[in-house]
């Protein structure tokens, strides 16, 4: 057997003969469903033109990150929704700064300005961007705990989070699924949201306000209106 | 005698306005037009995303379909023309990314499924690790060789119609192919060795896949249809 044929044999094995995984059908399907009811779909994210985009802004960003730091500001306000990986300029230098207590593997550098989500507060409703982390099924705490140490001013007390939405006692989301194409996320409560993708799918982790020695940490995926899984994690 | 429509029914019936002919057309295709669209683009996320823009296109361009090929070649056409144009424009480096089907593979019996039932689990495991280090190779290609050897190599398509789904001649694919094949040989040196003593893996070449349902359409490659 020559080689070419070892390599055409090697591609053969190599062919995907899965099918569309759920998720997709379903996301392929609300696309088409909007193009019936002749609504644009909403463009799928390039994500590298919007990192590219974002590390320029970065830059820029983390001078004044500097002053900020400088000046002692490190509180968030948990009373208001701050949005995911757009946590302001303090993202990217306490990022990288605590980037040792993270998996490296784990997290990626992708901050994102709170400009770019005028919008999206205006409507009350949060873009899906670039996820901040990859996180696994696996031990979600340890994963949302190392994140959290990437993320500037969690060290506070002081706000009182809002009732959470209620969710099927194991955690998990059997209903309320409706797909959302453009993958926003409607507010449901006072947290830090940052975006993520969970198994390989996109999502968001929010951080709700520490209460007492416990800080509870919901986890949405796109298109589901109930937190997917909610874990308790020890106060920063 | 079936009497479901043919791909061409499906697609004129859309062109004249029947809200719910397009999504049975592509429903019908959706699981091949996914497995390229995935081994193209080389991660799940990126694949969904040149899938969409594939499917938005071909919803809105389905009156330019001008009925010479058959609509599969047309659908995958365009498929592949908006990963393609996805990867030249986002320039995305594969390498960085495994593919995320062998995530799912790993706690599946789906690969087990397709393999003989007594496999040794090593022998699996060996499978997987082989078919990980095809997949990472087959991402340093340039998108275009890519792109003919996944329609070619490994969805098993003619030549011929991998040269109409690609828009190009077809001693382009084949030149395509040519080059994308020699620099697997490349990189993948060690396993060919390997491979060539390992007669209890021999894979048939270019499998049958399933066909979700049979079309009408012109003869193609696998999924052998009609």
């Amino acid at each position: 057997m020559t080689d070419e044929d070892q390599v055409r044999r090697l591609l053969a094995e190599a062919r995907h003969d899965e099918p569309m995984p759920d998720d997709v059908a379903a996301r392929l399907d609300g696309v088409i469903a909007d193009l019936r009811e002749d609504k644009a779909p909403t463009a799928p994210v390039d994500h590298a033109a919007l990192l590219r985009r974002r590390r320029v802004r970065s830059w820029v960003l983390a001078a004044a990150a500097v002053v900020v730091v400088g000046i002692g500001i490190n509180q968030v306000d948990w009373s208001g929704m701050s949005m995911g990986g757009a946590d302001g300029s303090g993202d990217s230098s306490a990022a990288e700064a605590d980037a040792g207590s993270v998996p490296s593997t784990a997290l990626e550098s992708a901050p994102e300005s709170p400009a770019d989500d005028d919008a999206a507060r205006a409507r009350g409703e949060l873009q899906w961007r670039e996820a901040r982390a990859r996180l696994g099924r696996d031990d979600l705490a340890r994963q949302a705990i190392a994140l959290r140490a990437t993320l500037p001013g969690v060290t506070l007390s002081s706000a009182t989070a809002e009732a959470q939405e209620e969710y099927d006692s194991d955690g998990t989301d059997s209903g309320g699924l409706s797909y959302d194409v453009r993958c926003e996320f409607a507010p449901t409560g006072p947290g830090r949201v940052v975006s993520v993708t969970y198994d390989g799918d996109r999502g968001w982790l929010v951080y709700r306000a520490p209460q007492g020695e416990s800080q509870v940490v919901d986890l949405y995926l796109c298109g589901r209106s109930k937190p997917t899984r909610s874990i308790t994690l020890p106060a920063p | 005698m079936s009497t479901e429509p043919t791909d061409h029914d499906l697609l004129r019936a859309h062109v004249d306005g029947d809200p719910d002919a397009f999504g049975i057309l592509f429903h019908r295709h959706r699981d091949r037009l996914w497995a390229v669209a995935l081994r193209t683009m080389g991660n799940r996320e990126d694949a969904a995303d040149g899938l969409q823009d594939g499917l938005v296109a071909a919803y809105r361009r389905a009156g330019t379909f001008r009925g010479d090929a058959a609509v599969t070649t047309w659908l995958h056409r365009v498929v592949v023309n908006a990963c393609l144009d996805r990867i030249r424009a986002a320039k995305v480096r594969r390498t960085e990314v495994l593919p995320d089907d062998l995530e799912e593979y790993r706690d599946r019996g789906s690969l087990a499924a397709a393999t003989p039932a007594a496999e040794d689990p090593a022998d699996l495991s060996v499978r997987e690790e082989r078919r990980r280090l095809v997949l990472d190779a087959l991402g340093e290609l340039p998108a275009e060789q890519r792109a003919a050897l996944v329609l070619v190599d490994m969805e098993g398509y003619p030549v011929a119609e991998a040269a109409a789904m690609l828009d190009c001649a077809v001693g382009t694919v084949k030149s395509r192919c040519s080059r994308g094949r020699a620099r697997l040989a490349e990189l993948l040196g060690p396993l060919l060795a390997d491979g060539s003593s390992e007669a209890d893996h021999v894979v048939p070449r270019n499998p049958v896949p399933p066909a979700p349902v049979e079309s009408d359409d012109a003869p193609r490659g696998p999924p052998t249809p009609a």
